[in-house]
């Protein structure tokens, strides 16, 4: 894949912004759902870094299995999917339900589905690596880049305007941009302009229905209570 | 294998240290979701320019540069708390008049601060991974960079299991401190050179560190004395600090509890009796002001004999959520009410209500022996209502909780949250919360009271009926009932600032209804700003 630095820079950026908006959008959801803001936030953070160091391990087995640039592709669509939908399968599993022995179960799936994104979010630096073959300086800190950018935008703009439902679903279709640049070595071909066209659509739609999607949670939440 | 470690204790300690700054600051702001993303996030900032700029150090120098490094980051950042105390006390001090802690100013000049700080420690941690990895030749990048990131999960588990049981932050910094200690005793084995010179250098940040937890509570108290005294000084009266430190301590003395949920602090005023004034005690959870002993009789009367004159009955069910220092409860006794269920989340104020002297006499014991009919849970209200979906109703609802100082508060001003409340609630019901709309005398409603209000109605009160110029209520009714006092059923015996309460000054028509479909309503999912 021939891509310049400054092209890989970015959409380290770009990756590494993702990956820790999910998983404040996920502490939020879950400090929501169980309670306990700082705690919430702080185990997030925590087992987001832990799993991304499992996933680096995971990493070194994986690529000679498969190739790089196919792992990568496939790591971003998971996250893509996982991180766009997180939020309503998490709200959805932390229903209180008729059985209080089953909570602490379902926390555990939600912390598992934490650490699933930070886990696959942990493939990336080391395909990044692989990419950029030199300046391994500069792609952390690009990738620490992303996360500042995350930690900032995420209280100061996505969750007063977006909310979290809308928000994560952006997010989602902003990695599927970084996934259409992936698959193609050529980004003008006409395959891929229909399908920036279709993702910038998506989010469109997603911006015009903030309220809605919202809305969806708190129903998932409040499990029919009017 | 020590540069294994080095790896670790770095990357550990480094996120403990940005951790507890946040939680530090945390407790000044009273804004837990910015504090933490704008400490973290310069902090990550800090570890990117910091790897960024390991790439430009010559390879032959990359080993002494990490002993640099490592030595500056236990050296410099068990300082940084204490200097964030010195930034909230210099900014009480030095704040124009009428500039307190909770200002949208305050916010900014205190976060800044820590965000400058959280950077700086992120510099010197970000800059040691990349020089670590182009020197240990033994181990896979891989698992350096795996290590690098398990640190953070055990800070993580770390800090969370210490704050959960309320261990000072001087002693967490110390044993934060003495980890990373750890890292550079096993650095000091791969370095080049005198090795006995460079192992003297320990004795420096050992020192450092002694210092700094030696003197952080004593700054804790003056700061958190300060900010509840409102004192204010010039540059001068700072430079000689022996006279306002004096002065500070004269105004009586505070006692701090830190307990899973909250920091409790009680500040006891010393009578004085030159000019015959009795010495009062304030209580504040997280800092914030609940009631004093002179005014606690206001509050809670109004509260429990206001509910009970709109009802226009004794309830037959109570269902009180929060008020954990015990004084509703107190308040519901006489009235033999048949069930009364009191749901607070936090154990430890419970227990300290318990034994407390002053609060315990104001209380009169009902934590200690609950009136009869009475049950106490302890859980979090959301979710025992949540848990309870309607199943159990109750006649009345009395929501004594934190006011909604930031966006992690806002939960309990929700839509959801007020629908829950409202599934348990029997359709003659009223929920009385403790909730001051109005901003001043003059009926002005602030932007967060009207988005409150239009929360309450989606949430499916049709009615409310605020009361109390001096310590303000909202009811709520499920239903249209035209909710006003009739003052004749107000009992004998009930202090005198508690009848002057007994009223509603304020009328909500000043609200059209183009500017009611325009204020915006708090959920928790789409949590608006207070």
């Amino acid at each position: 894949m021939n891509r310049s630095p400054l092209v890989l820079y970015g959409f380290t950026f770009l990756l590494a912004f993702c990956s820790l908006f999910y998983e404040l959008i996920y502490a939020q959801i879950l400090s929501v759902c169980i309670g306990g803001t700082k705690t919430q936030y702080l185990t997030i953070i925590a087992l987001f870094t832990f799993a991304l160091g499992m996933g680096t391990i995971a990493f070194g087995r994986t690529k000679l299995r498969y190739g790089i640039r196919p792992t990568f592709f496939l790591i971003e669509c998971l996250l893509t999917i996982l991180g766009g939908l997180g939020p309503f399968l998490i709200t959805w599993i932390l229903q209180p339900g008729n059985s209080p022995a089953l909570m602490p179960f379902k926390i555990y799936l939600s912390y598992f589905i934490v650490f699933t994104i930070g886990f696959l979010s942990g493939f990336e630096i080391p395909c990044l690596f692989s990419l950029a073959g030199e300046g391994k300086g500069k792609i952390l800190g690009m990738d620490y880049l992303g996360m500042l950018a995350a930690s900032i935008l995420f209280p100061l703009f996505f969750l007063p305007q977006l909310g979290t439902a809308p928000g994560a679903l952006v997010i989602a279709a902003c990695n599927g941009y970084a996934l259409i640049w992936l698959r193609s070595d050529k980004p003008n071909t006409a395959v891929t302009i229909f399908l920036f066209s279709v993702v910038t659509i998506l989010i469109a739609v997603i911006l015009g229905n903030i309220g809605e999607l919202n809305g969806v949670l708190s129903q998932l939440y409040l499990q029919g209570i009017p | 294998m020590s540069l294994l470690i080095v790896t670790f204790t770095s990357s550990f300690c480094s996120m403990c240290f940005s951790m507890i700054m946040a939680l530090v600051m945390t407790e000044f702001t009273g804004e837990e979701v910015y504090t933490q993303c704008l400490t973290v996030g310069p902090y990550l900032l800090g570890l990117g320019i910091g790897s960024a700029f390991a790439d430009n150090i010559k390879n032959s120098e990359r080993m002494k540069r990490l002993w640099h490094l490592e030595w500056a980051s236990v050296v410099a950042i068990p300082i940084f708390p204490v200097l964030q105390l010195l930034a909230v006390f210099l900014f009480i001090h030095l704040s124009p008049l009428g500039v307190n802690l909770d200002s949208r100013l305050a916010l900014q000049v205190l976060l800044s601060c820590t965000s400058v700080l959280a950077f700086f420690s992120g510099i010197l941690g970000g800059a040691q991974l990349p020089l670590i990895i182009s020197e240990d030749k033994k181990h896979s990048e891989e698992l350096l960079l795996a290590i690098n990131y398990i640190g953070p999960l055990f800070a993580g588990i770390f800090v969370v299991s210490l704050s959960g049981r309320a261990v000072p932050v001087a002693m967490q910094l110390f044993i934060v401190g003495m980890i990373q200690l750890a890292g550079i005793f096993a650095l000091v084995k791969t370095l080049p050179g005198k090795k006995v010179t460079t192992l003297g250098m320990i004795f420096i940040p050992l020192g450092v560190l002694i210092l700094a937890t030696h003197f952080y509570p004593t700054m804790e108290r003056y700061t958190v004395k300060a900010s509840y005294l409102r004192t204010k000084s010039t540059l001068s009266e700072l430079l000689n600090p022996a006279g306002l430190l004096k002065v500070i301590d004269g105004y009586g003395t505070l006692e701090r509890v830190r307990t899973t949920y909250q920091t409790i602090d009680l500040l006891i005023e010393p009578p004085d009796t030159s000019y015959g004034i009795p010495g009062n005690a304030t209580l504040y959870l997280n800092r914030k002001p609940q009631f004093d002993l002179l005014s606690a009789d206001v509050y809670h009367q109004t509260m429990v004999y206001g509910a009970f004159n709109l009802l226009k009955r004794t309830p037959k069910s109570v269902l009180i959520l929060g008020a954990g220092d015990g004084l509703l409860l107190n308040e519901l006794s006489p009235h033999k009410i048949p069930e009364v269920l009191m749901v607070e989340l936090d154990g430890g104020m419970i227990e300290w209500s318990r034994t407390n002297p002053s609060i315990a006499t104001l209380n009169r014991g009902s934590l200690d022996s609950l009136p009869p009919g009475s049950t106490l849970l302890i859980d979090d209200a959301i979710s025992f209502l949540r848990r309870n979906r309607g199943q159990k109703r109750f006649d009345l609802i009395l929501v004594d909780l934190p006011f909604p100082n930031g966006p992690d508060l806002a939960k309990l001003y929700s839509q959801e949250f007020y629908r829950l409340v409202r599934s348990a609630l029997s359709m003659e019901g009223l929920v009385v919360i403790d909730l001051p709309l109005y901003i001043n005398q003059d009926r002005e409603l602030s932007p967060e009271s009207k988005m409150i209000l239009k929360t309450m109605h989606a949430a499916g009160f049709p009615e409310h009926f605020s009361f109390g110029p001096l310590a303000a209520f909202v009811a709520l009714s499920p239903e249209k009932r035209n909710l006003a006092f009739d003052h004749k059923n107000f009992p004998d015996g009930l202090s005198l600032a508690s009848y002057t309460n007994f009223v509603s000054p304020f009328r909500d028509d000043e609200i059209t209804p183009e500017e009611w479909a325009k204020i915006p309503v708090n959920t928790m999912f789409w949590p608006k700003e207070f």
